[in-house]
């Protein structure tokens, strides 16, 4: 069988997002093997956003590719004319996912410049092992986005984590870096252990790790295979499952690696974190409970247990966001309080799918996927202006040892609104957004969820996600009186801002001061893309929730 | 020997593995709790696949294997970075950032 026969007999070229995306990581890493330092610094970002986007040309022609014969799959072993044997999936919904990473890549690799050329120590950071990681750590996001095996979920999931294990200490001098890639890679592979075992207790009660075989056996124990272990190993596993997602989705109670990591990791990094693993660990969360368990009786019990995560989840992360005083790890709480959200969401599908409405399951999906979305315009906005406001800051003295420098506090942005008059105002919709407030994206994101609850009776959970969404106002409002209300503190810890400031005017933010102090222009486009991205969706939020209806998982857990 | 006594042992193995991660202050002993784990799951895949009469599940070892090399390379470069900065790999030290 020659290469190109083998090639169509298993649809490669269904996966061309990913191996675009795998072959520039490779490229960028070589060109980062060979070439001088400055030229690095210069032309690898812009390799790898051209590798981002010839990924994401590269889905246009995917779009409803499961409606063609072939089904748009890859199979385990031979082919099969049964596409529910299928572990790979090109559909709408993967696709909506990878279009998800890719933007989410690009707006990473925009705001890491800066990062990029700080010097750690006595040396500069490397910069191709940089992108390529982030890029290798997409392709495990958009793998697990497309997996239909709990087996590929795994190894998505694998992928992207080590990836992400590597990039959470990249500044290897910082101690508070080292501590970071610590604990997420000690916590992350706890989780994974959890994971593969629950996988592997599935596999002996159904036989199989394909979703589509977990669901068949799931909802008719009597057509287990012979040899396979009695139900009770099916309930210890779909636990174990949840437990490890948990982990990485960093729902309560197994989020403690999150404010840590999250506050301790290069801030890109986190903004990339927060938004992928977590997009990923819901795209799986979608496909297996809904689908593969949606319909068995674990799943009764496996819905309880999440509804108890949810509300855990949200109350948990809101009332101890409000105590905080760094602005990473009040983001960091925030979005392990957005995961309840979401996960309200994911609940509300689910008893829709049980009960067999299938256009509210639809809806319900897609009210996830809006949020999911909106989740991550208005949080990747956010760490890019605290980028932003890094970058202006951190001129005055070297990345240091420890996390005072250029860890940001409420404090910091006192008076910032006269200072920085965009940036404070860009970070201010974005926190609205966080919020919920009209007219931004987070504010129908919620409607969405919390609608479709409504319409399944989740009435309890809905008042739940209601008083959660009254305490966030208070500390999503702390920034933006600091910014506004508040005069100027003695000594602002960020006096960079002051050089880094506005031309008298106070409008051009990127001209010669802006250069000058190391800003770059390109987290400045990010901003401005994300804000009015998050803007756009509330306006737009029907067509988008019409789209992305095409998106949200069938009952037959395909994206269309 | 019956299937049972395998999945008797990898339950017991992985048991040790979470023990030993939540009380073990050492991150390479944290480490290895981890590997023991993934090795249970291993050994419930095998025990699974011989029950069975399928061969994917020993297929799926090869891969976990795989990824827990990737993780063991991956985790001892965090741990030795740690160290060197640090001069500590005892996770109750490593706690710069308050809760």
């Amino acid at each position: 069988m020659t290469l190109q026969q083998l090639a169509q007999a298993h649809n490669i070229s269904i996966l061309a997002p990913e191996v675009v995306l795998s072959l520039t990581a490779m490229a960028v890493l070589i060109c980062g093997a060979f070439f001088p330092d400055d030229a690095q610094r210069r032309f690898l970002p812009w390799l790898a956003f051209l590798g981002v986007l010839i990924s994401a040309i590269s889905i246009i022609p995917l779009w409803n590719r499961n409606l063609q014969p072939d089904g748009g799959v890859l199979y385990f072993g031979p082919h099969s004319s049964d596409h529910d044997t299928a572990i790979y999936v090109v559909d709408n919904f993967s696709l909506f996912f990878k279009y998800l990473f890719l933007f989410t890549l690009a707006v990473t690799i925009s705001i890491s410049n800066r990062f990029l050329t700080a010097r750690e120590g006595d040396r500069h950071t490397v910069v191709g092992e940089y992108y390529a990681l982030l890029m290798l750590s997409a392709v495990g996001m958009m793998m697990v986005a497309s997996a239909r095996d709990l087996l590929v979920i795994f190894l998505g999931i694998e992928t992207l984590s080590i990836a992400l294990y590597i990039l959470a200490g990249f500044a290897r001098v910082r101690w508070v870096s080292n501590e970071a890639a610590l604990k997420y890679f000690l916590l992350g592979a706890f989780a994974t252990g959890f994971l593969l075992y629950g996988i592997a207790l599935t596999y002996y009660a159904t036989g199989s790790t394909l979703l589509s075989q977990v669901r068949v056996v799931a909802a008719n124990p009597s057509l287990a295979p012979p040899g396979a272990g009695s139900f009770t190993y099916l309930y210890m596993g779909l636990a174990f499952i949840l437990i490890g997602l948990g982990f990485k989705a960093a729902l309560v109670p197994f989020h403690q690696w999150t404010p840590d990591v999250y506050q301790g990791a290069p801030t890109p990094v986190t903004a990339f974190m927060a938004v992928g693993a977590k997009a990923a660990a819901f795209a799986a969360l979608l496909r297996v409970f809904p689908y593969a368990f949606g319909t068995s009786d674990a799943a009764v019990i496996g819905h309880k247990i999440i509804l108890v995560m949810a509300v855990l989840t949200m109350t948990f992360g809101n009332i101890v966001a409000i105590e905080q005083n760094s602005l990473k790890r009040m983001l960091a709480y925030s979005a392990i309080a957005h995961a309840g959200y979401l996960l309200i969401g994911v609940l509300a599908t689910n008893s829709a799918v049980r009960s067999g409405h299938n256009l509210e399951a639809n809806y319900a999906s897609a009210g996830v996927l809006y949020y999911l979305l909106a989740y991550a315009l208005m949080n990747l906005g956010a760490f890019a202006v605290l980028v932003y406001l890094e970058n202006a800051g951190a001129t005055a003295h070297l990345p240091g040892r420890d996390s005072e420098e250029t860890d940001l506090k409420m404090d910091d942005l006192r008076g910032l609104a006269r200072r920085q008059p965009l940036a404070a105002a860009a970070l201010t919709v974005f926190l609205l957004s966080l919020a919920g407030i009209p007219p931004t994206a987070g504010w129908f994101g919620k409607f969405f969820v919390f609608y479709a609850a409504m319409q399944q009776g989740l009435i309890g959970l809905l008042i739940v996600g209601a008083i959660n969404t009254v305490i966030s106002f208070y500390y999503y409002s702390r920034p933006i009186v600091a910014m506004y209300m508040h005069p100027e503190g003695a000594t602002p810890a960020v006096d960079g801002i002051e050089v880094a400031g506005v031309s008298p005017d106070g409008t051009a933010i990127v001209g010669n001061t802006g250069v000058a102090t190391g800003v770059s222009a390109e987290v400045l486009v990010a901003i401005t893309v994300c804000a009015v991205a998050v803007l756009a969706m509330f306006a737009l939020q029907g067509p988008a929730l019409e789209w992305l209806k095409n998106a949200a998982l069938l009952p037959g857990g395909v994206g269309r | 020997m019956p299937i049972p006594y395998y999945l008797a042992i990898s339950g017991i193995l992985f048991t040790v593995g979470v023990v030993g991660v939540l009380v073990r202050r050492n991150a390479i002993i944290i480490f290895m709790c981890i590997e023991l784990m993934l090795n249970a799951a291993n050994l419930a895949f095998v025990a699974a696949a011989h029950s069975l009469g399928k061969m994917n599940g020993q297929v799926f070892v090869f891969f976990v294997m795989t990824v827990a090399a990737a993780e063991v390379a991956v985790g001892l470069a965090i741990i030795v970075t740690l160290f060197r900065n640090r001069e500590t790999i005892d996770v109750d030290e490593v706690n710069l950032m308050k809760h």
